[in-house]
């Protein structure tokens, strides 16, 4: 079975790994090991526990339990597994977008744009409520056109979601139909996600490329320090930064938006890591959301005495202001109370860049620069941690190979945190990583122009704004682009949907680890061949397990820049 | 045999029918590409050699000491290592009889998909480790040396 | 049991001597059982033929081209040498004194023993028909025949008999390119293996590949002037250049005979429980044997592979001093991969014919018949007694166990039956006979308390 050898390819991470061991600490590696060996038939899509008279399986080697019990066949089950967390995937981004309109309509703080706060309002309630389809005016004629004839287009939620969800509870849809549901639950996931972008840059102001330092040592060792993990409402977030400006309290995040103007905040690690700040002693209070938060965070505080507090309780306050101003008291408190605590904080951040967006990165120039073969083609990274890999290690590899082929790096969200703690977002590494020519371009983006992108935190569907921008000026369909996405580890159900619209949106995906569709061979199919025909772009899922991240890059490269792929460069384009 | 020969134990407690040994010997073992996602579109379809049917318990060939398989193959394919006790199917000679499928009183050897070989556990005699063993969730496949039941005549 | 007497050779003292006629699969299963008792003691083996240790059951796939000469050994070539065995190859015995206990070569050699085994299993029938003698006309028995059949020039061949030995001949010749017509003179393909139904399977499936089959008659001439030309039956002639008998064997007790040793009813040596004739230290087994069939209950011969090697072993095991009973033996047939579909079949095939039925007897026959595929049971009073399974040979060896076993399976019928047959499923009542399976295997599976 498989075993990570090297657990993290982040020093400061490193450290703590062995004071876990001997305190019989258990962290996510431990318990993945213990996992071992992972079913194999729910690594493979080839299970399914949707009624009683299950569990299911569809036995590859044996005749007799090939079909589930009600009917359903492998190949729908594997695509059922895939449609599974794409909708879970979706529910995140609704839940999100909900979470921030209420909040905005609470009226706690004052929008920056009264007129397009009010606008955008509108829309996300229309996507709630009745059917949405405000986005059509902002997309695409191509997009919206070949997904209507699919009869894929976003509907909003009862079609979107409600319908899908029945595929579970029965019915006669084969796999490929399956397959269009999962796309269209992934476009709805889609439009909230771009809605909650329009809406926080509307009621919050847009960002502006800012300076953020990253990895453990920003945790300061004299005074208080408050740890915001995971998703939760940015008003609450707002309110907690204003209040604890006022006390002196320091405010970092982890998995969660460092942007939120007027505020930044210093990002401590990424998700792979996120037991890790408790170790250090120096976190006083750990805000938590649901979205991105493991559970074994409750333990890890109880351990190290920090005190925890969830924004998503049955019967937590509601009200932001109220909330923020008890958790503020709270961190001061249990400052108070920990100072004995030793702190073991390691000594060192990095610098990044980050908040670029559509305005900061304007895609004349970027296409401009394509064209003249100053930059061979666009990468943009996604995804998180999983711990199936070496954390970091992929990324970092991936995004080094890319750099110094001229190939324009953009992230987002963990993926740009990942890479922030190793310089690909500090501008004084530019000249390290890139190439000449992509360099020449980055600098006259601006001085303060680091290696890699990064656009937004990850909450703002900036990627999807630059996509549509992209198409509006370039003045082609983006799977012409020589654009290409990449998940080095993804983990979670929301990535899972991005990937599937980001594929509907015409942008080829590589996605790791391999999606629980691998023991059919109709869904890979459907993911390969079908998407490349109907949207001009694959999904690939590789099953290698012992991939080299540098093969893995090669692969990208091949495909972006020519050699048995769809090549773009040196192809006149315009 | 004067060494105690080490078989595959199952225990019922423990065994909760999940079917990984069957899955992970089908691909390690029977299949060509050795790797799950390839193994499980191969044609013709891999055959596990151990067997989870009718109960929660996983049935594997049982070595016996007295194998009815052995006498029945008419061309000294089914062979057993004098060191370990194990009864395996030499491949290459096998002309496919089917004689050995018809004397195993548990049931456990069977035609490969090709219907070219018969198929059994073979304890692993390549690996390590049986990989059964190896991969069961709860560690209900051990293997351990055999008890003698008999009560010698002599 | 009288107890052998020390031997004193030159000085050296030889516990025991072995002789074993016959070289084929009850002889050396004796010799592997004799070497794991007996390690010191001498052996003496005697073979007419003068190729070793090939299996006679896979000369159809010599002839067919498939197998080359080599691989159709059942051990290595360095058996005897292995096993401290003097091989005396193509020697025949002419005689054997049981009360001087010396067997006689044809070249006049002796050889004293202390224990003999006679497995010279079973000559081919050779029916008197009118032309025999012919050329172009062959049994298949020995290695000479298959090397006979195998250089035979011929266009289109005749084979006579449709047992197992037949059939599998028939597709051989076929694979090679002949033209071949089949003829039985009973009702049915494979008479004593199958009942008619699965027969009738069996039959299209041969005639699929191409075979001409002839049921229901004899052939009464052979027709050509030196070499054989054609094949004069009840109603027809056949042409052909050439002719396999495979009307089946019967034991080779020639030897046994001229020593008075007793031969049973059916033409096959006696042999009581530990498989020993009516002559002290003489033991025989093999296709040479008369024994007690468990599904008859009473003696029949079981000229099969698997009962060959059973009693080999048990005559060795007693032969070098270890009492070993012989719990009796059915006939259990495989016709593997030649037509493209498995066929097994063991025990009676059919409720009423094979064998008398007593006052007090009940047989029940279960069938189950699909498009491809056949499903039989014969059950008497109860117990397993017959198996026949064409098209799906999963868990065959279930049967058979049950059978050896002699276990009443009346409420597990449907089980027994079903598509997903499996052991677990019969464990019940293999624990409900515990006292009959006694073995290790069964101990440690029972030892789970499922």
């Amino acid at each position: 079975m498989e075993f990570i050898q090297k657990k993290t390819a982040d020093a400061s991470i490193e450290h703590f790994l062995s004071k876990a061991a001997e305190s019989e600490i258990s962290l996510v590696w431990d318990r993945y090991e213990g996992q071992l060996p992972e079913c194999g038939f729910c690594e493979t899509g080839l299970s399914c526990r949707d009624c009683l008279q299950g569990p299911c399986i569809s036995h590859p080697f044996r005749d007799s339990n090939k079909t589930g019990i009600c009917g359903k066949e492998r190949d729908v089950l594997a695509i059922q597994s895939l449609l599974r967390l794409v909708l879970k995937g979706t529910i995140t981004y609704l839940d999100r977008v909900s979470d921030l309109a209420k909040g905005i309509e609470s009226k706690e703080i004052k929008p920056k744009n009264k007129t397009k706060t009010d606008q955008w309002l509108k829309e996300v309630h229309s996507l709630l409520q009745e059917d949405g389809t405000g986005f059509k005016k902002e997309f695409p004629r191509s997009f919206l056109h070949r997904w209507e004839e699919m009869g894929i287009c976003p509907e909003g939620i009862t079609r979107d979601l409600f319908k899908a969800f029945q595929k579970f509870e029965g019915g006669i849809t084969d796999a490929e139909e399956t397959l269009l549901w999962s796309f269209k639950s992934s476009l709805l996931g889609c439009i909230a996600h771009w809605l909650y972008g329009r809406l926080k840059r509307s009621a919050f102001g847009e960002p502006a490329p800012t300076r953020i330092e990253v990895n453990l040592g920003v945790l300061k060792k004299e005074s208080p320090n408050l740890l915001l993990c995971g998703h939760f409402s940015p008003v609450l977030k707002r309110k907690i930064a204003e209040t604890a400006e006022k006390h002196g309290v320091h405010v970092s995040v982890m998995c969660s938006d460092p942007l939120l103007p007027p505020f930044h905040f210093p990002i401590v690690t990424n998700y792979g890591s996120q037991e890790i700040p408790c170790m250090t002693g120096a976190v006083d209070l750990i805000v938590v959301g649901d979205q991105w938060v493991n559970p074994s965070l409750m333990r890890m505080a109880k351990e190290f005495e920090v005190s925890i507090l969830s924004t998503e309780g049955l019967k937590r306050e509601r009200n932001p202001g109220r909330f923020a101003r008890e958790i503020v008291d709270q961190t001061k408190k249990s400052f108070d109370f920990r100072r004995h605590i030793p702190r073991d904080v390691p000594e060192g951040t990095e610098v990044a860049m980050m908040g670029f967006s559509r305005e900061s990165i304007p895609a004349k120039k970027i296409l401009g620069a394509v064209q003249k073969g100053q930059i061979r083609g666009i990468v943009v990274f996604c995804g998180s941690n999983n711990v199936k890999y070496t954390q970091d290690q992929e990324i970092t590899i991936l995004a080094q190979e890319f750099l110094k082929n001229d190939i324009l790096c953009i992230a987002k969200g963990e993926a740009s945190v990942a890479l922030a703690k190793y310089g690909f977002l500090n501008p004084l590494s530019r000249e390290k990583y890139c190439g000449k020519d992509l360099s020449a371009v980055l600098a006259s983006l601006g001085e303060e122009t680091p290696s890699v992108l990064d656009v937004g935190g990850g909450e703002d569907g900036a990627v999807i704004d630059l996509f549509l921008e992209m198409v509006k000026i370039g003045k082609k369909d983006l799977n012409q682009f020589p654009i290409v996405a990449c998940y080095p580890e993804a983990n979670r159900s929301s990535e899972v949907t991005e990937a599937m619209w980001t594929v509907a949106m015409g942008v080829p995906t590589y996605f790791w680890p391999a999606l629980p569709v691998t023991g059919s061979p109709k869904a890979m199919e459907g993911l390969s061949k079908f998407s490349e025909e109907k949207f001009g772009a694959k999904l690939h899922i590789l099953t290698e397990k012992r991939i080299d991240a540098r093969a893995k890059a090669k692969l990208i490269l091949e495909a972006i820049m020519g050699k048995g792929g769809y090549g773009f460069s040196g192809k006149p384009w315009i | 045999m004067e060494e105690k020969v080490k078989i595959l134990i199952v225990d019922k407690e423990k065994c909760t029918g999940c079917h990984q040994c069957e899955l992970w010997c089908g691909t390690e073992i029977s299949s060509v590409s050795k790797e799950l996602t390839k193994a499980i579109h191969e044609a013709p379809q891999p055959v596990p050699r151990v067997y989870v049917e009718g109960k929660q318990f996983a049935l594997q060939c049982r070595h016996c000491e007295d194998a009815p398989c052995l006498e029945a193959c008419p061309n000294g394919t089914m062979r057993r290592d004098p060191d370990t006790g194990v009864v395996y199917v030499h491949e290459p000679t096998c002309i496919a009889c089917w004689m050995c499928v018809m004397a195993c009183p548990f049931g456990i050897i069977n035609p490969s998909s090709s219907m070219k070989v018969a198929i059994k556990c073979d304890r692993c005699r390549n690996m390590g480790y049986p990989i059964c063993a190896e991969v069961c969730p709860t560690q209900a496949i051990r293997l351990e040396e055999r008890k003698d039941y008999r009560i010698k005549a002599f | 049991m009288r107890h052998a007497p020390c031997v004193f050779e030159k000085g050296k003292e030889i516990k025991m001597r072995y002789v074993i006629i016959g070289g084929s699969a009850a002889a050396i299963s004796a010799v592997e059982t004799i070497r794991s008792i007996d390690r010191d003691s001498p052996i003496d083996l005697f073979s007419d033929e003068p190729t070793p240790l090939f299996s006679r059951v896979l000369l159809p796939y010599y002839i067919a081209e498939e197998l080359s000469k080599p691989l159709l050994s059942f051990r290595s070539a360095d058996f005897f040498e292995q096993n401290k065995v003097t091989s005396h190859l193509g020697v025949r015995i002419r005689q054997i004194t049981v009360d001087s206990k010396i067997v006689h070569t044809d070249g006049g050699d002796q050889y004293p023993f202390e224990k003999l085994l006679m497995a010279t299993g079973g000559n081919p029938i050779i029916p008197p028909i009118q032309g025999i003698d012919k050329e172009g006309i062959s049994t298949l028995k020995t290695m000479a025949d298959a090397e006979r059949i195998y250089h035979l020039k011929g266009k289109k061949a005749v084979v006579i008999g449709a047992g197992s030995v037949g059939v599998e001949s028939c597709i051989s010749l076929k694979r090679r390119g002949m033209e071949v017509t089949l003829l039985e003179q009973l009702g049915h393909v494979l008479p004593t293996v199958f009942d008619d139904e699965a027969a009738s399977i069996i039959q299209k499936r041969i005639e699929d590949l191409g075979i001409e089959t002839v049921i229901g008659e004899r052939a009464l001439q052979f027709g050509g002037n030196g070499h054989v030309k054609k094949v004069v039956t009840d109603s027809r002639e056949i042409e052909c250049d050439m002719v396999v008998l495979a009307v089946g064997v019967k034991p080779a007790i020639e030897l046994a005979e001229k020593a008075g040793i007793e031969i049973g009813s059916l033409g096959g040596i006696k042999v009581n429980g530990q498989m020993m004739t009516s002559a002290s230290d003489v033991y025989a087994a093999g296709d040479v044997t008369e024994t007690y069939d468990i599904t008859r209950d009473a003696n029949w011969i079981n000229a099969i592979w698997p009962c060959a090697v059973e009693q080999g072993r048990v005559a060795g095991s007693n032969m070098a001093g270890h009492k070993t009973p012989y719990e009796g033996s059915f006939r259990r047939n495989s016709i593997g991969n030649f037509i493209g579909v498995p066929a097994i079949s063991m025990g009676l095939t059919r409720a009423d014919t094979c064998s008398s039925c007593e006052s007090g007897e009940e047989f029940q026959e279960i069938r189950k018949r699909t498009k491809d595929t056949y499903k039989k049971l014969v059950l008497k009073n109860g117990r397993l007694v017959g198996a026949i399974s064409v098209g799906l040979t999963q868990k065959a060896g279930l049967f058979y166990i049950l059978m050896k076993k002699q276990i009443n399976v009346s409420d597990y019928v449907p089980i027994l039956m079903s598509r997903n047959l499996n052991f677990m499923d019969i464990l019940p009542l293999i624990r409900r006979y515990a006292d009959r399976f006694t073995e290790t295997e069964y101990k440690e599976i029972m030892d789970t308390g499922l």
